[in-house]
């Protein structure tokens, strides 16, 4: 029978998972662009791989030492920091959203040349620029403590 | 000095004034639409005002009995589930965008147009919001938001 601290393990095994493969994936996206030419469109992937990578490595580390001592990975507060960071990276969500639609139209008015080569290259920065708001908000809510 | 009940009384005007503007710029487009004689794209806007202006009058109408009984408009209970339905939201929409950069990369792929920039993002949000209903009620209808209540666990932080 597997008790929680296994569960933990597995879940711990889990994490390192998709942030190696996170962090894979921007590497490789990096050494794609290098690949075709333009080493100066690598940089901004490159300095993502190398951000995430630190802040996984810096994550990691501390949760590793809850699994290790069978401290439960998920306790009551953390639950509610990542319930309040997911909630105000939605409501900062809507504004970023808005923000991009209305700086693309600014850049298609004044330039003629829209911000955002097409949609799925607006979607995919939303998205980078949501996880890091969730990563944000979530470094905020655990430092303040005004989770209760 | 004003008291929490009338901090809760301005909030609700507040609440309702943005309902009044939401449903007011929806049906205004749905005018100057069917003003330009395209009849038919002037349903979607009136039935999302029609849908919002339902909405609003229950929720409203919740919220101004309680303030009407000087209960808060907002309790501990509302607070958790309003977080709770917000996390989901986020959760759940970032698979959402995924899904639609991706229907917009197949859409380019067999030779139709992609989607719009303005269209997109503004869908986004439409969509968010609507997720954010969904969960709210999802969450407030399991009753699941006292994190730790089933297992017994403290609430005490």
């Amino acid at each position: 029978m597997t008790t929680d601290n296994d569960k933990d393990r597995i879940r711990f095994y889990g994490i390192v998972s998709v942030v190696a493969l996170v962090v894979m994936t921007w590497i490789i996206f990096a050494a794609t662009v290098v690949k075709n030419g333009n080493t100066q469109g690598a940089v901004v992937p490159g300095i993502i791989a190398l951000s995430i990578a630190a802040l996984g490595a810096s994550f990691l580390k501390g949760e590793w030492g809850n699994v290790r001592d069978g401290i439960p990975l998920d306790d009551e507060r953390s639950q509610r920091v990542k319930d309040k960071a997911g909630a105000w990276t939605f409501y900062s969500g809507i504004y970023l959203m808005l923000a991009m639609s209305w700086y693309d139209d600014y850049m298609l008015d004044s330039t003629g040349t829209a911000a955002f080569r097409d949609a799925s290259q607006a979607l995919g920065i939303a998205i980078i620029c949501l996880a890091a708001l969730f990563g944000f908000w979530y470094w905020y809510h655990n430092r303040t403590g005004e989770v209760a | 000095m004003t008291n929490d009940n009338d901090k809760d009384r301005m909030r609700f005007y507040g609440i309702a004034m943005v309902f009044v503007l939401v449903i007011s710029t929806a049906l205004l487009l749905a005018a100057t639409l069917a003003k330009k004689g395209q009849a038919q794209d002037a349903v979607l806007p009136m039935v999302a005002a029609g849908v919002l202006a339902v909405f609003a009058a229950r929720f409203l109408g919740d919220a101004w009995e309680k303030v009407k009984n000087g209960i808060p408009l907002e309790d501990e209970r509302a607070l958790r589930l309003k977080d709770k339905a917000g996390a989901w939201t986020f959760y759940t929409s970032i698979y959402m965008l995924l899904a639609t950069g991706w229907y917009h990369d197949y859409l380019v792929d067999q030779g139709l147009s992609g989607l719009d920039v303005r269209h997109v993002t503004v869908g986004a949000i439409i969509a968010m919001a609507m997720l954010f209903g969904f969960w709210s009620w999802y969450h407030g209808r399991r009753d699941e938001v006292e994190w730790g209540h089933a297992s017994g666990r403290s609430d005490a932080i």
